[in-house]
C-alpha cells in the first residue's frame, strides 16, 4: 500500500514540476533575476562540496561492522546442530574452540537437592540441553550458555542475542527465554551511478537471515541423580 | 573567408550561451526543488525487509540517494525539451542568431546544466549520509558504503553527468522533432511503448548498452558518441525545420 503511494506521490510531483515549467514560466524571463539564481546556486553547490570534507572526518567507530567472512561461522554452526541431531555431543572445550559460536553466560548455582530436575519454559523449544558430570562433588552446577551464528545480511549480531534466565531452586532447574528482542539495522546503497563500475547491486543487498539456535551446557556433580522427565528428547547427557 | 564565418559562428554561439544562462537561470531553481523533494524521500528509506521467529525480529531499512539522480534525469529531460518550445525560444529575439548559433547555444546550456546537475546530486549522496549520522541511532548503521571512498564520488559524479548528457540530448531530440510536427508528440510515446512491448529485448538491449557497461572509459565513448549523433539530427531537424517554415 505505502509503495502504492509513494509511486502516486512521485508521479503527482512530476506533474507539479511539468506545471511549474508551464506556468511560472514568465518569471524566467525577469531580466536581473539571473545574478539571484547564481547566488542560490552557487551556495547551493558550495553547501554541498564543504560536506564533503565534514563526511570523512565523522567518526565511524559507533557503526556496525560487516562479516568478513560468515560462511565459515555459518557453517560451523550448521554441522553443530547437525551433530546435535546425530547424537554426537560436543564437550564445552569443544564448543568454546568453535567459530561462529558465543558463549553469552556462564552461571554457577549451589544445589540444594539430591536430585535435579527441569522446568523448560514455553519459548525454549530452540534450545539444546547438554548434561556433563564433573569428576567431583563439588555441590555446584555450573551453565554455560551459547548461541550459534546469527546474521542478517552480512552482519553478525550474534553477540547481542540475550541469554536465557536460569534458575536453580528446590532441585528444580528453569529455563526461561529472554523477551522478544528486536533489532534494527540500516543499510545505505551506494548509487546506481557507481554500482554500475564497481560490481555492486544498488538495488537491495542480500539480507537473508540466518536465525541463531541455543545450546545450554550444564555440568553437575558427578552424583547428583537427573530426572529429565518427559523432556528427555531435549536434555541430553553426555 | 571560411575560418572568419567559424569564428563569429563560435563568438555567437558563446554570447547567447552567457545570454541564456542568465536568462534560463530560474530553471535551476526548479533542480534545487527536486533534489530536496528527493532527498527527503530518499531519508525515508528506499526499501524494507524484516524477518523474524519467535524469539527476535530483525528489520533492515535501506538508504540511497539514487532517487535524487532519478529527479535530477527528469529535470534534466524536461529542461532539454522545454529549451524547443516557442516561448524559450522568444528569449532569443534580442540577439542576432540563427538556428546553428542558437542550438549550439542551447547544447552549451544543457551541458552546463548537466555539470551541475551531475555534482550536486550526487553531493546530496554526502548530505544524506550527513543527516542520517546525526539524527539517526549510530549504532543501528552499517558501516559498509556509508563511508564513501573519495574516488567512487567522483566516480558517481562523472556517471551522473554522462547519463545527463544523453538524457538531455534525448529530450532535446524530442522538443525538436515535436517542433517538427506535433504528430510527435504522440509518435514518440507510441514508438517507445510499442518498442518496449512488442520488441522487448531489443529495448532491454539499448538500455543495457548503457547500463550493464562496467567499463568507464568505454561508457564514456559510448555516452559521447551517442550524444554527437542525437545532438547532430537535431541540429540538422532544426535546420530544416527553419527553412520549411
Amino acid at each position: 500500500m505505502s509503495r502504492v503511494l509513494s509511486q502516486l506521490l512521485l508521479f503527482l510531483i512530476g506533474i507539479a514540476i511539468v506545471f511549474m515549467f508551464k506556468f511560472k514560466r514568465p518569471k524566467f524571463y525577469r531580466p536581473l533575476s539571473w545574478k539571484l539564481s547564481v547566488l542560490a546556486t552557487g551556495l547551493y553547490l558550495g553547501v554541498l562540496i564543504m560536506l564533503v570534507p565534514i563526511l570523512y572526518m565523522l567518526p565511524a567507530k559507533d557503526f556496525i561492522k560487516t562479516a568478513e567472512d560468515k560462511d565459515q561461522p555459518i557453517a560451523s554452526s550448521l554441522n553443530l546442530m547437525n551433530n546435535l541431531y546425530n547424537q554426537h555431543f560436543p564437550t564445552e572445550g569443544d564448543l568454546d574452540k568453535l567459530k561462529g559460536i558465543y558463549k553469552n553466560s556462564d552461571q554457577t548455582f549451589k544445589l540444594d537437592s539430591s536430585k535435579l530436575s527441569f522446568n523448560l519454559q514455553p519459548g525454549t523449544e530452540n534450545y539444546h540441553v547438554l548434561i556433563e558430570r564433573k569428576d567431583l562433588d563439588d555441590g555446584e552446577i555450573d551453565v554455560s550458555t551459547y548461541v550459534t551464528a546469527q546474521y542478517v545480511g552480512e552482519v553478525n549480531f550474534t553477540k547481542r542475542i540475550l541469554p536465557p534466565t536460569i534458575s536453580v531452586e528446590n532441585g528444580m532447574l528453569s529455563l526461561r527465554a529472554p523477551d522478544r528482542q528486536t533489532f534494527e539495522f540500516k543499510q545505505l546503497n551506494v548509487d546506481f551511478t557507481m554500482a554500475q563500475f564497481n560490481n555492486q547491486n544498488s538495488s537491495i543487498h542480500e539480507m537473508s537471515s540466518h536465525f541463531a539456535n541455543h545450546i545450554i551446557f550444564i555440568r553437575v556433580p558427578q552424583s547428583l541423580e537427573i530426572n529429565r522427565g518427559v523432556l528427555g528428547d531435549r536434555i541430553q547427557i553426555i | 573567408m571560411m575560418s572568419l564565418k567559424e569564428v563569429d559562428l563560435l563568438s555567437i554561439s558563446l554570447k547567447q550561451y552567457v545570454y541564456k544562462l542568465k536568462a534560463y537561470s530560474a530553471l535551476f531553481y526548479v533542480l534545487l526543488l527536486a533534489q530536496i523533494i528527493a532527498l527527503f524521500f530518499s531519508l525515508n528509506g528506499i526499501s524494507h525487509m524484516s524477518s523474524g521467529n519467535g524469539e527476535l525480529s530483525v528489520s533492515v531499512n535501506t538508504y540511497s540517494a539514487s532517487l535524487v539522480i532519478v529527479f535530477s534525469f527528469f529535470w534534466i529531460l524536461f529542461a532539454a525539451i522545454q529549451l524547443t518550445t516557442k516561448q524559450y525560444k522568444k528569449i532569443e529575439n534580442p540577439l542576432v542568431t540563427n538556428s546553428i548559433s542558437g542550438n549550439l547555444s542551447n547544447i552549451g546550456f544543457l551541458m552546463t546544466a548537466c555539470v551541475f546537475g551531475g555534482f550536486t546530486s550526487s553531493l546530496v549522496g554526502v548530505l544524506l549520509r550527513i543527516i542520517m549520522y546525526f539524527t539517526f541511532d549510530r549504532s543501528q548503521i552499517i558501516s559498509d558504503e556509508f563511508i564513501l571512498a573519495f574516488s567512487d564520488l567522483l566516480l558517481g559524479i562523472s556517471v551522473t553527468i554522462l547519463y545527463m548528457v544523453l538524457i538531455s540530448g534525448m529530450g532535446y531530440l524530442t522538443g525538436v522533432l515535436t517542433k517538427v510536427s506535433m504528430a510527435f508528440v504522440i509518435i514518440i510515446p507510441a514508438v517507445i511503448i510499442g518498442i518496449s512491448k512488442a520488441y522487448t529485448e531489443i529495448f532491454q538491449s539499448l538500455i543495457k548498452f548503457f547500463t550493464l557497461e562496467s567499463s568507464l572509459p568505454l561508457f564514456a565513448l559510448k555516452v559521447i558518441i551517442t550524444s554527437i549523433l542525437i545532438f547532430g539530427v537535431s541540429i540538422l531537424l532544426s535546420n530544416r525545420g527553419e527553412v520549411s517554415q
